[in-house]
């Protein structure tokens, strides 16, 4: 409605700020030399950037949610592809009931999933670990990564895999050769997508670990609620500063 | 289950790239065998649901090798449908479906000896022309030298050495289709299937690749089989055709069976056009009949069935074979209604009783001396063997 007009333009720029006001403002504390959260009072510090890198908190962390982050969304995105090409070939009649019901923990609270998520590994006992958090993560974000999938697939012209398995291609040839392929940006998209939700995943996280191992929003979480610690600020300024990389790197690709 | 392979000619000479890629006589491999053959045929999609349709209703056909075969009928007749059958895509209902004799009715589209060119190509959009047509051969295993031999034989074939790096997407409609055909044949088939491959390009291209593609036939001796709705296409280029109308198999016979001796009203409708009349069967006499026409009055017709007097049949004449003259004897009248110039020809449009009719002069010759306006009263002959009689 408001197409190139310039109110549409200065709507857009309100609008903008609203959103990123409250990224900016976290910036300030960052800087702070006192120990606890404040605004700098004309003096300066980076201490609280150096904390960053103390190998036995921040540091681990970082590791921590960096390991489970890539490991989560590799394997979400596999398991997604496996089964969007596997509904997308066989079309079964139960194809809308698996689809939902593989979308379900977007629609439960993430509480619902927590607990059930709690229970199940506490039975299996990887409550605490890196494999039961990468094992939760995955339960999250698959949904996410069957969605780009699906949607990819779905652009996808049903001709070319008859027209690979007419030329000779197995089944399986098919789907490496040709299918494959011809979703790769919707399967880097699901990929990123999981690598972004299991990097920020705290709900479940919160449940089903914590002691020994800490992934960065829980440290965050903790740091706010126990200290209010000005490295929270700090390690806010830094993600802030990435994403605004990533998104101008991905501009000036196009 | 194997593949033909038919050998490559030892590599040609640098300069012969004029030179047909193999040569007819050595392909010959199954002169009079039967190339696919389906019997009882019957398929219905989502059997037992209550949007069932019945697509091809028992479908008995039998392509000889070698031969360039089409189904031919209008859209959603079930053309596709047999083809995905042969293919492999689509499972039939009942009935038996051999290719060289084998049943293939439980082999994947993998295993059987089929090539198929798609109706929008399917081309694989993330290779090269070269890398599509050679994903065939490299399917079947076949050693590196002889799929780039391969490959570079197929790209003279269709005249596609230029574009041999380029991608599908930025080709045009003719060009994709020869890179489909090339990638088709590269795998040397014994069966290829080719669903309506002309329909998607303009006039003049469809009209060279028709030419292009029935010398492709011959050179490569490999049996087509042809799917489209246009009928001049069917006929221009088809050894046989199979005309198809709603899953019923009408008729199957040379363009000129066809087009000359129709044996169903569909068939001399859907062929070119007809006139087609309802008469009586008055008086019939061993391959002669005499027929009433209501309002019209009797003619004569041989006859290739045994009729029963005062049994209901169709007539169909051809607008060609319709012969008009001044009206000076006994016999059918008609009333001019309309009169088009075609250049080559003059379209009358006539009126008889109730009956509409179209004849068609040539201009120049002896027949198209004489000429008539609307309202103008012409008596109607026929030509010697030009009516046909119909029994359905
Ligand atoms: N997958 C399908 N499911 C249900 N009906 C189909 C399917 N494919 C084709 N049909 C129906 O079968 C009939 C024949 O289709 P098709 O073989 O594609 O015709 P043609 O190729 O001659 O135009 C049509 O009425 C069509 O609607
Ligand atoms: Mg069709």
């Amino acid at each position: 409605m408001f197409g190139r007009s310039r109110l549409g333009g200065f709507f857009a720029g309100l609008a903008g700020l609203f959103l990123l006001l409250p990224l900016v403002a976290v910036i300030p504390f960052s800087f702070t030399p006192k120990r606890f959260l404040s605004m700098p009072d004309g003096e300066y510090s980076l201490r609280h950037y150096l904390a960053i890198f103390d190998p036995d908190t921040w540091l681990a962390s970082i590791g921590t949610s960096t390991l489970v982050a890539i490991l989560s969304s590799v394997i979400a995105t596999a398991l997604a592809a496996a089964f969007s090409i596997g509904i997308w070939l066989r079309r079964p009649a139960s194809g809308r009931f698996l689809i939902g019901l593989v979308l379900l923990p977007i629609i439960v609270p993430p509480v619902t999933s927590a607990v059930a998520l709690y229970f199940l590994l506490a039975q299996i006992g990887l409550l605490d670990t890196i494999p039961g958090l990468v094992l939760s993560h995955v339960v999250m974000i698959v949904p996410f990564s069957v969605i780009a999938i699906l949607g990819a697939l779905s652009r996808l012209d049903r001709n070319l895999e008859l027209a690979a398995r007419n030329l000779g291609a197995s089944q399986l040839q098919s789907i490496f050769r040709v299918i494959l392929p011809n979703i790769r940006f919707g399967l880097f998209a699901a990929w990123f997508v999981s690598l972004v939700m299991s990097w920020e995943e705290s709900s479940v996280t919160l449940f089903v670990s914590g002691v020994n191992v800490i992934t960065l929003p829980k440290r965050i979480w903790d740091n706010l609620r126990l200290d209010l610690d000005p490295a929270v600020a700090a390690i806010s300024v830094i993600m802030i500063v990435a994403t605004t990389l990533v998104i101008l790197l991905r501009k000036s690709e196009t | 289950m194997q593949r033909a392979i038919i050998e490559p000619n030892p590599t040609p000479p640098a300069d012969s790239k004029a030179a047909s890629p193999s040569k007819p006589g050595s392909l010959l491999q199954h002169p009079n065998s039967v190339a696919a053959e389906v019997r009882n045929l019957r398929k219905i999609y989502n059997v037992g649901s209550p949007q069932a349709h019945e697509a091809l209703k028992d479908v008995n056909l039998s392509i000889r090798a070698n031969e360039f075969f089409t189904l031919l009928g209008p859209s959603g007749c079930g053309k596709t449908t047999l083809l995905r059958i042969l293919g492999g895509f689509e499972m039939l209902t009942s009935g038996t479906c051999r290719i060289f004799g084998e049943d293939v009715s439980r082999l994947p589209p993998e295993a059987r000896p089929v090539n198929t060119v798609f109706q929008q190509y399917a081309l694989f959009p993330h290779m090269t022309v070269r890398r599509n047509i050679a994903f065939g051969l490299e399917m079947l295993g076949k050693p590196k030298a002889e799929v780039e031999r391969t490959v570079e034989r197929m790209l003279d074939l269709v005249h596609m050495r230029e574009y041999a790096d380029r991608r599908p997407d930025t080709m045009s409609g003719g060009q994709r289709q020869r890179v489909a055909l090339a990638r088709a044949l590269a795998p040397q088939p014994k069966l290829l299937l080719l669903d309506e491959p002309l329909s998607a390009l303009d006039l003049k291209l469809r009209q060279k690749m028709r030419l292009e593609l029935k010398s492709l036939q011959r050179e490569t001796g490999i049996t087509f089989i042809f799917v489209t709705h246009d009928q001049e296409e069917a006929l221009a280029m088809s050894d046989r055709v199979a005309v198809i109308s709603n899953g019923h198999l009408q008729q199957v016979g040379t363009p000129e069976d066809i087009y000359e001796q129709p044996q169903s009203r569909f068939v001399a409708d859907f062929i070119g056009e007809s006139n087609l009349i309802e008469a009586k069967v008055a008086d019939s006499a061993g391959s002669e009949a005499a027929f009433d026409i209501e309002g019209f009055g009797q003619v004569q017709a041989p006859i290739g069935q045994r009729v029963e007097v005062g049994q209901q049949v169709w007539l169909s004449i051809r607008p060609e074979r319709l012969v008009l003259g001044a009206v000076h004897r006994e016999g059918p009248q008609a009333t001019v209604t309309d009169r088009t110039y075609l250049g080559n020809a003059v379209e009358y449009h006539l009126r008889a009783g109730k009956h509409a009719l179209t004849a068609r002069s040539p201009r120049g010759g002896l027949r198209g001396r004489q000429d008539f306006a609307p309202g103008d009263a012409v008596s109607l002959g026929f030509e010697p063997g030009s009516i046909k009689v119909l029994l359905s």
